[in-house]
């Protein structure tokens, strides 16, 4: 279908105003960043005064290095246990025949339905009874695999051809073997896919962290910005911007160099 | 090795057999076709000879040892998927050495082996593609170098040339069958097409119905059919199937159309009487007393496929020389004058009446048994 100018004048109209409404707060977010607080207090948003300077003081006085260390343990540790074990159990839902297999699965289908939220008190009291508060396992350990990772993995592993197993069988691979050999590499682009989404996920945790750190020892970025926020007696707006900016950038590296895997195509060829 | 098939047997459920009795003897460095229409079991069988699926009764030997409850890499044997079942995330020396690498062979022996196998199938400019940079003949001479670099003897294969076109299949039938007759390798080849059954098996087992119809040379299968089934199921163009009954002593007459002197006596009783149309003739058009009617003329190159139907409304099938000119309507004379096969009414093969020139509108020449 040929479309008409007007058609593909509106069509680009609309698409600018929601790049402008979804990108805005963020280069203004930017923008503020590289302004002196009083520039920001007095809304003179076009001031030619524009530093890192705010870059330069967040790192020297807030803890804002110690926050980003501390997501990165989490995030990491998080993304490596959520990639083994949910792959480990969706191997399982997949290549092994068992008992129940699949009342099981819905069992754990079940469980996405119930929104985090409802699940805070009843994990609270557990890590409470289990001494794990203000740790770094406080933040690791509820969320060494998920549902939906598990999910997603077994999808993708189902997509492996039977004949794969067949082969493998034929020449006397074990099931760890073919998990190692054959189901990782065949399903790479959905464990790079569930690796960006745990590690996005868990560097993005707020509510989690908020009610089981207390210290600037172990809390992760989010809570850490919202503490600059409340510490800082005459709130230094330019300084916690550019904290900010600093909190997302992991992100849009993540964002970045994951997009460069998400492509068509590549396990064709396996079978006719 | 040779092996050995018992009465085996498959049922997934209780009393629902898939395969039974299934008994046959494969001699080392023989191709083996294993041949049936879809869903005769022949692949559910190469599984069973694999590993991949347990056999339920019966026994099977793989050189002279009981193999019946083996694990697959026990049995020293490899398998071409119809599929090709290649890693697409490794290249193609890698692919090949799968196997090897799985099975700890040592690094300098690995490396000789794979380059061989990939010098056999001719892929030596491809060795680092990856399966998705090659073309379906390409993939599947992958497939069959990993089956090459294995030190296993048995190769299985199940209808490795079906998704290959019909030039690059007739070419690769040659390729295999010399590569297998190169190597010594004992083959057993699943196929539901009986011209690749027929011009690259030592022996042939016809499937059909969950048991095996007949076992037997490509020869033997076409000449000595053992049932209506394989009688239709082997040759193009197939074989006509005539209901039949005893009109005369020593005599049947087919499709109440065309008589058939016998060698000797039958009991009287219904009968079904297969010739192949290589077997007919055709009297010049205007001669003789017409019997059958052309409904059909489909041109075949070097000869003519006539569809016709015989006075009595039996379809039958004809050849002819592609120099007449026949038209759908023509009033034909057709005579036997190659082997006729009598089968009873249930398709089991009685015996075999050899060719003399018969005609139904003249003398009835006796024919020899």
């Amino acid at each position: 279908m040929m479309l008409t100018k007007t058609h593909k004048t509106l069509r680009y109209l609309v698409l600018v105003i929601m790049a402008i409404i979804i990108i805005g707060p963020f280069i203004l977010g930017f923008w503020t960043s590289l302004l002196p607080t009083a520039d920001i207090a007095k809304g003179t948003l076009f001031s030619t005064h524009i530093s890192f300077q705010n870059y330069v003081d967040a790192v020297q006085q807030t803890a804002i290095m110690r926050y980003l260390l501390n997501s990165f343990v989490i995030s990491l540790l998080t993304m490596a246990a959520q990639l083994l074990f949910c792959s480990l159990g969706a191997y399982a839902f997949v290549f092994l025949s068992f008992k129940g297999r699949d009342f099981l699965f819905y069992v754990i289908l079940a469980t996405m339905m119930l929104p985090f939220e409802a699940e805070v008190i009843p994990n609270f009291a557990t890590v409470r009874q289990l001494n794990l508060l203000n740790h770094y396992a406080v933040m690791v350990i509820p969320f060494l695999t998920s549902a939906f990772g598990i999910f997603m993995l077994r999808q993708s592993f189902r997509q492996i051809p039977p004949e794969l197993k067949e082969a493998a069988d034929v020449e006397g691979l074990n099931h760890w073997q073919f998990y190692w050999r054959v189901t990782l590499p065949y399903a790479r682009i959905s464990l790079f896919t569930l690796a960006a989404y745990s590690f996005l996920e868990s560097w993005n945790q707020y509510l989690w962290p908020m009610l089981t750190t207390f210290s600037d020892k172990f809390r992760p970025v989010q809570d850490g910005l919202r503490q600059l926020q409340s510490q800082e007696t005459f709130n230094n707006w330019g300084m916690i911007q550019a904290s900010a900016v600093i909190v997302v950038i992991p992100t849009l590296i993540v964002l970045f160099v994951g997009q460069h895997y998400f492509k068509d195509g590549l396990n064709e060829g396996a079978t006719k | 090795m040779s092996i050995e098939l018992n009465a085996l047997g498959k049922a997934y459920t209780a009393d629902n057999w898939v395969l039974q009795n299934v008994t046959a003897h494969i001699e080392s460095g023989e191709f083996f076709a294993i041949v049936g229409p879809s869903g005769c079991g022949k692949s559910t069988l190469l599984r069973m000879i694999a590993g991949l699926i347990p056999i339920s009764t019966g026994e099977l030997q793989i050189d002279g040892k009981v193999a019946t409850d083996l694990p697959p890499k026990d049995r020293q044997l490899t398998m071409v998927f119809q599929s090709y079942a290649l890693f697409p995330f490794l290249s193609v020396t890698d692919n090949v050495a799968f196997g090897l690498k799985a099975r700890k062979f040592p690094a300098k022996e690995i490396e000789e082996r794979v380059t061989k196998a990939i010098k056999l199938v001719n892929l030596e400019e491809f060795k680092d593609r990856r399966p998705r940079d090659l073309s379906g003949g390409q993939r599947q001479r992958v497939a069959l170098a990993r089956a090459i670099a294995s030190d296993a003897k048995v190769c299985l294969m199940d209808e490795p040339l079906s998704n290959l076109d019909a030039q690059l299949r007739i070419k690769m039938r040659t390729e295999l069958r010399n590569l297998q007759q190169e190597l010594g390798l004992t083959v057993i080849y699943v196929t539901h097409d009986q011209v690749e059954a027929m011009t690259m098996a030592d022996h042939i087992m016809v499937l059909h119905d969950h048991k095996i119809q007949q076992i037997g040379t490509p020869l033997d299968i076409y000449n000595r059919p053992a049932n209506t089934f394989v009688a239709s199921f082997f040759g193009t163009p197939r074989m006509n199937l005539l209901p039949a009954r005893v009109t005369a002593d020593r005599e049947l007459t087919l499709a109440d159309t065309l008589k058939l002197a016998l060698p000797k006596p039958l009991p009287v009783a219904d009968y079904i009487v297969g010739i192949r149309p290589t077997s007919l003739y055709l009297l010049p058009q205007g001669e003789g007393e017409p019997n059958a009617q052309v409904k059909t003329v489909e041109y075949l190159g070097a000869q003519i496929l006539l569809e016709a139907e015989l006075s009595d409304g039996t379809p039958i099938e004809l050849t002819a020389d592609p120099d007449e000119n026949y038209r759908a309507g023509d009033w034909l004379s057709v005579g036997i004058d190659g082997n006729a096969y009598i089968f009873d009414h249930t398709g089991e093969v009685q015996f075999m009446v050899e060719g003399g020139r018969q005609h139904a509108s003249r003398s009835h020449a006796s024919a020899q048994a």
